[in-house]
Formats: C-alpha cells, sequence, structure tokens
C-alpha cells in the first residue's frame, strides 16, 4: 500500500486521529535528528530538542499553512529548536567547566578509525560560532540553497555565504592543525 | 555562488561526507513522543481560529441570550439601534460584565483554551546512583508510574518534557519508586497536611 502523504497524515491528525501524527515523526525523525547531534554535539541533547521540536510541531500543526512543505516547516522547528538549546547549553557550560565527553573526544587517538574520524571532526565543529555552525551544516551536510537557508534562519543571503566561509576556513585550520 | 565562495574545496567536502552519515534516533523515540502527545489536547484544525475569537464568542453568547436584542431586530435596524443602546444601559451592562467576568475565570478549563496555552516544560533531576526517576505532580494525579525519567548518558541526569497548563502546579520526585523528593532546583516548597514537601512551579500565561 501507497505510504500517506504527508497533508494526508495531517489532515488525519487535526481530525482527532492523533497516533497518525507518529507516522510524520518515524518519517522525519532521522534527518532531523542528524542535524541535532551534529549542531549540538551531543545524542542526549539532541534527543531533548527534537522532541520537543516534534511536539512544538504537533501543537502548531493547524498553523502549518503549506501541508505539502510540512518537511520544511518541521525542519524550521527543529533548527529553531536546537539553537535555543545550544544557547541554554553555552550558559550552562559557563558554570560547568567539566566536561567528560570532550575530554574524552580530545583524547581519541587520530584516523585510528572511522568513528574517530568523526569524533574529530565534530570536535572541530563544536568549537565554531553558533551561527557559523548552523550555517555549515544547512549548507554542506543539509545541502541546502541560501534561499532556503535564509526562510529557515531569518538571516539574509550574504550573511549566511559569510557564516559558511568563516566556518570552512576555520573548521580547515583545525583539522589540519591536529594532523600536522 | 561559486565553489571558491562557498569554500567547497576537497578537505571541506571530505568532512561534509562524513557528517551526513545517517543519524539514527533512539528505538523507543515515537513512543516517548507519542506518551507526551497523548496526555496534550488534541490538535484539531480550528484551535487557532477559535484562540482567534475568544472575545467575539463571549460577546456573541451574550448578545443571543438577550430576548430585546432578538425583538428590536425584528423591529427594524433604526428601532433596534435605539431600543439596544437604551437597553443595555438599562439592565444589561453590569450583568453583562458579570458573565464575561465569570466565563474569563473558568475560560482556561475549555478544551480550546487549553490548546494554545499549554505549555511544554523541561524538568530536570541529578542523582547517578538512582536506578529510576518518575514525577509525581497534580497534573498527573500524582501517579508515581504516568511520568517516568529518561537518562541522559551516563552523568545521572534524568529528564522528561511535561505539558502543563498556565499556573502553579505541585510535583515531587520519586527515585526507585520510593523515595519521595521535592525538587532540589526549586527554591519553592510547600507541605501538606501531613507534612509531605512538594515543589511549586508557576507555568506562565500564553506565548
Amino acid at each position: 500500500m501507497e505510504p500517506r502523504s504527508d497533508p494526508e497524515i495531517i489532515a488525519a491528525v487535526l481530525r482527532g486521529q492523533t497516533e497518525a501524527y507518529a507516522e510524520l515523526v518515524d518519517r522525519y525523525r532521522d534527518r532531523c535528528n542528524r542535524f541535532a547531534v551534529r549542531f549540538l554535539g551531543d545524542r542526549d541533547d539532541a534527543d531533548e530538542a527534537l522532541q520537543s521540536a516534534f511536539l512544538r510541531a504537533y501543537r502548531g500543526l493547524a498553523g502549518c499553512r503549506d501541508r505539502g512543505r510540512f518537511n520544511a516547516w518541521l525542519f524550521q522547528i527543529v533548527v529553531n529548536e536546537c539553537r535555543s538549546l545550544a544557547t541554554r547549553r553555552s550558559r550552562r557550560a559557563e558554570r560547568f567547566v567539566h566536561d567528560d565527553a570532550l575530554s574524552a573526544q580530545a583524547s581519541v587517538e587520530h584516523g585510528a578509525d572511522r568513528a574517530a574520524l568523526v569524533s574529530e571532526i565534530q570536535h572541530a565543529l563544536d568549537q565554531l560560532e553558533i551561527d557559523q555552525r548552523q550555517a555549515f551544516l544547512l549548507k554542506h551536510v543539509e545541502e541546502l540553497s541560501y534561499e532556503e537557508m535564509s526562510e529557515i534562519t531569518g538571516a539574509g543571503i550574504s550573511a549566511l555565504k559569510m557564516r559558511v566561509q568563516r566556518a570552512c576556513a576555520r573548521l580547515r585550520t583545525l583539522l589540519i592543525a591536529v594532523h600536522q | 555562488m561559486s565553489e571558491q565562495d562557498d569554500g567547497k574545496d576537497v578537505i571541506i567536502e571530505q568532512i561534509a561526507d562524513v557528517l551526513r552519515a545517517p543519524e539514527p534516533t533512539a528505538t523507543d523515540f515515537t513512543a516517548r513522543l507519542m506518551a507526551v502527545a497523548n496526555a496534550m489536547p488534541p490538535a484539531t484544525a480550528d484551535t487557532r481560529s477559535k484562540a482567534g475569537t475568544w472575545w467575539t464568542r463571549r460577546r456573541t453568547v451574550q448578545f443571543s441570550i438577550t430576548p430585546v436584542g432578538a425583538m428590536t431586530i425584528a423591529a427594524g435596524i433604526a428601532l433596534f439601534a435605539a431600543f439596544a443602546g437604551a437597553s443595555m444601559r438599562q439592565r444589561n451592562v453590569p450583568a453583562a460584565s458579570s458573565a464575561l467576568a465569570s466565563t474569563a475565570t473558568v475560560a482556561p478549563r475549555s478544551a480550546s483554551v487549553r490548546t494554545d496555552t499549554v505549555r511544554l516544560v523541561r524538568f530536570v533531576f541529578m542523582s547517578p546512583s538512582a536506578r529510576s526517576v518518575t514525577m509525581v505532580g497534580d497534573f498527573n494525579n500524582w501517579d508515581r508510574t504516568a511520568t517516568p525519567l529518561r537518562r541522559m548518558g551516563s552523568s545521572g541526569t534524568w529528564g522528561v518534557t511535561v505539558p502543563l497548563l498556565p499556573g502553579p502546579h505541585q510535583y515531587a520526585f520519586v527515585v526507585d519508586g520510593t523515595a519521595w523528593t521535592p525538587d532540589p532546583a526549586s527554591t519553592t516548597t510547600v507541605s501538606d497536611d501531613f507534612g509531605t514537601l512538594t515543589s511549586l512551579i508557576a507555568v506562565g500565561g500564553a506565548s
């Protein structure tokens, strides 16, 4: 049987079939999770941000005007939720300097395997400013156009290009320095 | 945008390729989410329009129960304006104000207002040694099994997101099924008639 389209599922949820929302969650959760994990650098934080984002989307489902573009609407909520959590976390980090997870990542032997490579890149990504990290992930990992990025973040296209450029330069510096 | 401007070179492509690897969510992600969603008021198509016409609906109700209004509509628009104005001044204004205040007081209990004002509140509890942590509160009828917290990593942090209506709520944590613990992070603790301590949280109003 053909899977139901997003607008069909949304209509079902709004008719009171709450359980139908699980279909939308299952359809998009992994893609959203990839962004959240990369952006926040922590699976538990990503889980928290995603739970919150999907619940916000559920609450506001009637406000999703273009139901055919639910994916983009949801992703915008996810990006905003991740950003809010990252901001809160950065304030928290000012109080709790010790971070076991980061220390463990730092001690991973470089180049040993792909997991170590992911850790190394993630560690470099975590060093970027929030704006730059967000722009880099949207452009190079989610492979969005600058117009789509602008729609999601509310930032201007030239500002986004600058952020991506600076993020790339910083990542190059960080990762090349590690291997020298 | 050229590739040069994007900084899209070999190193960046390699980095992006690694970061594009799938990142599956926890297997119980959807079940946890739907448990919370099911506890919330249903997402209905007319939620937003109801919120937007909150005052209008109440005014409509008041006019509809004014027999003088109905009579004057039948009698003609000109007569209606004069007669309804006089009627409101003479009899209905105090009663209407009173009804409005009364209606506003009970409004948070209605489903439509609940849908628009429910707040998602994140609770976090620190206990590295706990085997389980749940929440009890007025929002779940003090049911020790209804709102379990999820352990986040190995740091001993437990968390749960709970939908709450605006207003004050009493709550506590239950560690390992038995140890009733008010929130250590809360500055407001209250005691019931039996001396049991609970924490108090004030959830804000409209967004």
